[in-house]
C-alpha cells in the first residue's frame, strides 16, 4: 500500500477512507463518536477507542510516543480517541522516518515536525468546525436582539436583572 | 421476376448458458451498507496539460481533493520526464500559489493509488483521456480482466526504475475500454471508481458537451478560460489548468445535486447513459428485468419474436424529386407508441402468454384501414407477431445493400422498405409492419400469428418519486404519466423557470430512454471472446491506426527532430495507437480539429 507523504490533511481523508471499509458510516454505541480512525469492535459493538477502555475498566488515556516510538522513548498520556487519530497519521510518515533505523537525530526532529503537522491538521478540523458554528451562532444572536428590540423596545437590556442568577 | 436476390438477416435469440439470478448486474442491487453518498468520499478531480503534438505526451497536471465535499488539498504534479529547469518551474508556481506539489509517480502513488484501494471517486472530464495520460503505457486489455469485460479496451500501466535497476510496472494496471461517444468503462482498483464528468452530464440530460459548455449550460460560479499558447510551461499555462480543474470540480457538485434528487441506487459511475438512469428506477420501483421473470417463455416464441424486429428507421419514399412537404412532428414518438400500444402491462407483468391469434390477425388485416387507426382504441390490437410467406409486400428487409449485393463488401447492414419475395420462405414480422404492407398493397398471407397477454403485476411494485418530486404508483402506467407530466409541468407556474426547464428536460430523458431501446438492448457475451470475423476488423483496424499513426509521428519528426527515432524501442507505438484513439475528441474539443 502506498504511503501519503503529500499533507496531513490529505494522509487524514485517506487514512479515513481505508478505516471507513471496515465499519461505513457507523458511530460509536456509546458516545456517538463517529470518526472513523477511532471505530473498533468490541463484544460485538462498535465502538471508539476511549469508550473500549471504559468498558474494560480502564482509563480512557494512552501513552503517545510524539516522536515515534523508535525515534524516542518519551511518552506523554493522551486521550485514548485523540490517540487513535495520531497514530493512525504516524502510519502515514515515511518509512524512513518511522523505523529510524541507526537513530539518526535528524530524523527523530523530522518526525517532531511531522507530528506536529499532524497535530495542526487535527487542530485545523476543528478550528474548520468551530468556525462555522461560531459565525452561526453570532448570526442567531443578532436575530434573536432584533426580535426581542421589536417586542420590548431598544432599551430591553436595562430591564434584564443582571444581579439574579438564573 | 425483376429484383435484386439478397441474402437476408434477421435477429436471433440466444439461451442464455448462466441461470438469469446471476446474469443480473451486481450493481444495480440496493446497497445493504449504510448508504453514504459516493459524492461524502474522497473525490479526487484531476486534469492534465499535455505537449501539442501528435503524441501528447504529459507535462503537468492539477488535481483537488475533496472529502465531504470541503476541500482538502489543492495541488499541481509535474511529467517524470521534465527537465529539472520545468519542475523547479512549476513548484515555483505551486509555492506561490499555496498549492501543493508532486511528481506523476507520486501522484499516482499518494493519491490514485488510495482512490482505488480504498474507494472514492477519481474525477475527469474525458477521463479516459486523462488516465492515459498519467499511465502512459497502454495494452490492449486481455479476456482474463474482469471475465472479458475489458476486451476491446486497454490496460494503462506506468513504469520505473527499481532499487535493482530493472524496470517495474504496476502488478494491477488500470483498464479503461471506451463504449460509445459519451461513456467509457473503468477499473482503478477493488474501492475506487472512475467518474467522467462528461459521461454523467450526458446521462442526467441527454446532452454532449465540452468543459466550457457544460460549465455554461450548468452556470457554475468559473468558466473556462482561454489560452494563448498551449503544449507549453508557464504560469498562465498553469493557473489556466488550475482553473480548468477548479471549473470541472463545480460541474461535478453541480451534477451531485441533480444527481441526489433521483431515488435510484444507482452508484454515479454507473450512470454511463439516460438508459441506465431509466433502468435504476425500473429497479427501485421494484420492476426486475424481464429475462428474469421470464425463464419459462418458449425460447420459439422468443425468438421469433427477436427476429420480428427492425428498429426505428428513417427514409424517402420518392427521391430525386422536388415535392411538396409538411412538417410533422411527434410528441414523445416512442413513448407515445409505447402508450398507444398498451406495453406498460407487460413490462410490470409477473408473466406474460403468447395466445395463437392466427384467424383474427387475418379478419384484422383483411379489414384494416387508415381511419380505422386513427381510433387509438384499435392500436391495442396491433400487439402481435405474424409469421408469413412473403409474395411481393411491402416489408423492411435486413440485409447489406451493397454494389455487388452479395453481403461480401464488408458493409454494415442495413434496413429497409421494399418489395420482398421469398418463396416457401416463412419470416416473422410485427403486425404494425405488416399493417404498412396491408396499406401500402396487399395483405401478407398469414401463416400464424401470436398475440401476448400480460399477467397479473408484480406484486414487488412499490411507490417511486421521479427525480424525488412526481409520484408513480403501482398502479400508474409510467410511460403515459411521465408524457403527461411533461404537459403540467410546463404549465406549473409554482415552480421557477430554472426548475421547470431541469424537470422537463428529465421527463423528455426519462421517456425517450425508458421505454423503448432498453427492451431491444444486446450486450455482447465477451466471455469466450470475440469471434473470429470481429477479431480480424478488428486487427484491421489496429493495424490501420498504428501506422496512420507513425506516418503522422515520422512526418512530424523529419521536420522538427530528424534524429528522433529512439521512441520506436521505447512503446512509442502504444503511445501512439491510445493517443489516436482518444485524441479525435480531445482535438476536436480543445478546436484544434
Amino acid at each position: 500500500m502506498g504511503k501519503c507523504r503529500v499533507s496531513s490533511r490529505a494522509d487524514l481523508a485517506y487514512a479515513r477512507q481505508h478505516a471507513r471499509k471496515r465499519f461505513g458510516s457507523a458511530a460509536c454505541a456509546e458516545c456517538g463518536q463517529g470518526d472513523e480512525l477511532t471505530l473498533q469492535e468490541f463484544e460485538g459493538r462498535v465502538l471508539c477507542r476511549r469508550c473500549t477502555l471504559l468498558a474494560q475498566g480502564l482509563a480512557p488515556t494512552e501513552d503517545d510516543h510524539p516522536f515515534g516510538k523508535r525515534n524516542s522513548p518519551r511518552t506523554r498520556a493522551m486521550d485514548a480517541d485523540d490517540h487513535a487519530l495520531v497514530t493512525a497519521l504516524q502510519g502515514y510518515w515515511p518509512r524512513a522516518t518511522q523505523r529510524n533505523k541507526h537513530g539518526s537525530t535528524m530524523l527523530t526532529i523530522a518526525a517532531g515536525l511531522r507530528r506536529l503537522g499532524n497535530l495542526l491538521a487535527l487542530l485545523r478540523e476543528h478550528i474548520d468546525t468551530l468556525l462555522s458554528e461560531v459565525e452561526r451562532m453570532a448570526r442567531w444572536l443578532e436575530r434573536a436582539h432584533a426580535y426581542l428590540e421589536r417586542k420590548l423596545g431598544p432599551a430591553w437590556e436595562r430591564d434584564v436583572p443582571m444581579d439574579e442568577d438564573p | 421476376m425483376n429484383g435484386l436476390r439478397v441474402p437476408i438477416l434477421t435477429r436471433a435469440y440466444n439461451e442464455r448458458a448462466s441461470s438469469p439470478s446471476k446474469a443480473r448486474s451486481v450493481r444495480e442491487r440496493p446497497s445493504r451498507k449504510a448508504a453514504v453518498s459516493p459524492f461524502d468520499e474522497n473525490v479526487l478531480v484531476f486534469d492534465t496539460e499535455t505537449t501539442a503534438d501528435v503524441e501528447q505526451r504529459l507535462l503537468f497536471g492539477t488535481y483537488r481533493l475533496y472529502r465531504e465535499r470541503a476541500l482538502v488539498e489543492e495541488g499541481v504534479f509535474y511529467a517524470d520526464d521534465l527537465t529539472r529547469a520545468d519542475r523547479a518551474r512549476i513548484r515555483r508556481w505551486a509555492i506561490a500559489r499555496g498549492v501543493a506539489c508532486c511528481s506523476q509517480r507520486s501522484f499516482y502513488w499518494e493519491h490514485v493509488l488510495h482512490i482505488g484501494q480504498d474507494g472514492g471517486l477519481l474525477v475527469a472530464l474525458n477521463a479516459p483521456f486523462d488516465l492515459a495520460t498519467i499511465m502512459p503505457i497502454a495494452r490492449p486489455a486481455g479476456k482474463r480482466k474482469q471475465k472479458g469485460r475489458f476486451l476491446g479496451g486497454f490496460t494503462l500501466n506506468t513504469e520505473w526504475t527499481g532499487r535493482d535497476g530493472s524496470p517495474k510496472r504496476l502488478k494491477h494496471p488500470l483498464s479503461v475500454k471506451r463504449l460509445n461517444a459519451h461513456s467509457s468503462i473503468f477499473d482503478i482498483g477493488p474501492s475506487g471508481r472512475a467518474l467522467d464528468v462528461r459521461t454523467l452530464y450526458w446521462a442526467l440530460t441527454n446532452q454532449s458537451g465540452s468543459l466550457a459548455t457544460i460549465a455554461d449550460a450548468l452556470e457554475t460560479e468559473h468558466r473556462k478560460t482561454s489560452l494563448e499558447a498551449y503544449g507549453a510551461i508557464s504560469d498562465e499555462a498553469l493557473d489556466y489548468a488550475r482553473n480548468d480543474t477548479l471549473v470541472t470540480a463545480e460541474c461535478l457538485w453541480k451534477l451531485a445535486q441533480e444527481y441526489e434528487r433521483h431515488p435510484i441506487a444507482l452508484h454515479p459511475a454507473d450512470a454511463v447513459s439516460p438508459a441506465a438512469i431509466a433502468k435504476a428506477y425500473y429497479v427501485a420501483m421494484g420492476i426486475s428485468p424481464l429475462r428474469d421473470r421470464f425463464a419459462g417463455f418458449p425460447s420459439d416464441v422468443a425468438g421469433a419474436a427477436f427476429s420480428a424486429y427492425y428498429g426505428g428507421r428513417v427514409e424517402a419514399r420518392i427521391v430525386r424529386q422536388p415535392v411538396p412537404i409538411v412538417k410533422l412532428d411527434a410528441l414523445s414518438m416512442y413513448p407515445t407508441i409505447f402508450v398507444l400500444l398498451g406495453l406498460w402491462p407487460f413490462v410490470i407483468a409477473e408473466a406474460i402468454e403468447p395466445v395463437e391469434a392466427t384467424e383474427a390477425v387475418r379478419t384484422l388485416l383483411d379489414t384494416i384501414t387508415y381511419e380505422a387507426l386513427l381510433d387509438p382504441a384499435r392500436w391495442k390490437d396491433l400487439c402481435a407477431i405474424v409469421e408469413i410467406e412473403p409474395d411481393g409486400d411491402l416489408l423492411p428487409v435486413r440485409t447489406t445493400y451493397a454494389a455487388d449485393c452479395t453481403g461480401s463488401s464488408g458493409r454494415a447492414p442495413n434496413i429497409g422498405l421494399n418489395q420482398l419475395h421469398a418463396p416457401g420462405e416463412r419470416l416473422w414480422y410485427a403486425l404494425p409492419d405488416l399493417v404498412v404492407a396491408k396499406l401500402s398493397g396487399k395483405a401478407p398471407r398469414v401463416l400464424r400469428a401470436i398475440r401476448f397477454q400480460a399477467g397479473a403485476p408484480l406484486k414487488t411494485l412499490v411507490e417511486v418519486a421521479l427525480r424525488g418530486a412526481m409520484p408513480v404508483r403501482p398502479g400508474d402506467d409510467m410511460a403515459r404519466l411521465t408524457i403527461e407530466l411533461r404537459k403540467t409541468v410546463a404549465s406549473d407556474l409554482r415552480l421557477s423557470d430554472d426548475e421547470r426547464q431541469r424537470l422537463d428536460s428529465f421527463l423528455k430523458v426519462l421517456a425517450n430512454s425508458g421505454f423503448y431501446g432498453i427492451f431491444s438492448q444486446v450486450t455482447r457475451d465477451v466471455r469466450n471472446g470475440y469471434d473470429a470475423t470481429y477479431t480480424a476488423a478488428l486487427a484491421k483496424w489496429r493495424t490501420s491506426v498504428v501506422e496512420r499513426a507513425q506516418r503522422m509521428y515520422d512526418e512530424r519528426m523529419a521536420t522538427e527532430a530528424p534524429y528522433w527515432d529512439a521512441l520506436d524501442g521505447c512503446g512509442g507505438e502504444d503511445h501512439a495507437r491510445y493517443a489516436l484513439r482518444c485524441a479525435p475528441e480531445t482535438l476536436e474539443e480543445r478546436g484544434r480539429v
